[in-house]
């Protein structure tokens, strides 16, 4: 991943962001939250969600999704299926990371 | 009070059917209308403004100064393909421009990038396109040549 070098400015719309966002933030919107969402609406095997709130815009979310509905469709495609899915929580969240791998990729990533 | 109807009447022509009038209070009603309108407008403009240029990105910040970690790794990234001739705005000048975009692409984050008008995704799409090869070839269907193509051969 490519850091991103901190300005001055960037960093206070970085805490400008976050304050906003703990105002507006929906208690809900846990790792927990997410992950129970995404195995039972995209039928996921395999969920990782990291917060990575601290260091980044705002209050903030990297996942790993591995579900078999992501076979034979291309990643725009399995990307709009999560946004889609945890729609109502993007609405909270400032900044989302993801990846979306099926069963077989997930696999072929772990033995390497 | 003319200025209004005209602006209503291009709404309604337009086709948008939540422009409709209803039954509240005169003053609310045509300010809904005007807001309408120019939502309407800005969809088309959109439109308009990711096919004027073969690459289009909708960022925090501007390339000489990204506002944001996802925004800044678009840029580097596109700097990496030697890309450095791309339509760049700034959603952090245009609140309406920043709702807009969103909406233009049922996509729920910033940064956005456009290739030949056609959403391409945000910094994670951007970044595992890079990384899996399929950005050099997206950017040859537009007529671009990679700088990391030039790269790999002074190292061979």
């Amino acid at each position: 991943m490519i850091s991103a070098p901190m300005t001055e400015a960037s960093r206070t719309s970085a805490q400008s962001l976050r304050s906003d966002s703990i105002t507006a933030f929906d208690m809900s919107v846990t790792a927990d939250h997410i992950r129970d969402r995404l195995i039972k609406e995209l039928a996921a095997v395999h969920v990782e969600v990291e917060d990575t709130s601290p260091n980044r815009c705002a209050a903030s979310f990297k996942v790993l999704v591995v579900s078999p509905q992501f076979e034979n469709k291309p990643l725009l495609q399995r990307h709009r299926m999560v946004n889609t899915c945890l729609a109502e929580e993007l609405k909270e969240i400032h900044a989302f990371e993801q990846k979306t791998l099926t069963p077989e990729q997930w696999k072929k990533q772990n033995s390497q | 009070m003319n200025n209004l109807f005209r602006s209503a009447a291009r709404c309604l022509r337009s086709g948008s059917a939540v422009c409709v009038p209803r039954q509240t209070d005169g003053r609310s009603q045509w300010a809904s209308v005007r807001l309408l309108c120019s939502a309407v407008d800005l969809q088309k403009n959109l439109g308009e403004m990711v096919k004027k240029d073969k690459v289009v990105v909708f960022m925090k910040g501007t390339p000489a100064q990204p506002m944001c970690g996802f925004s800044n790794a678009v840029v580097q990234i596109l700097r990496m393909h030697g890309v450095d001739n791309y339509a760049a705005y700034n959603v952090l000048e245009d609140q309406d421009l920043r709702q807009g975009v969103k909406d233009f692409s049922n996509w729920p984050t910033i940064p956005q990038v456009y290739f030949n008008g056609e959403f391409v995704g945000g910094c994670d799409i951007l970044l595992q396109m890079h990384q899996n090869g399929d950005l050099v070839e997206e950017l040859k269907k537009l007529g671009i040549r990679s700088a990391v193509l030039d790269a790999e051969k002074e190292s061979k």
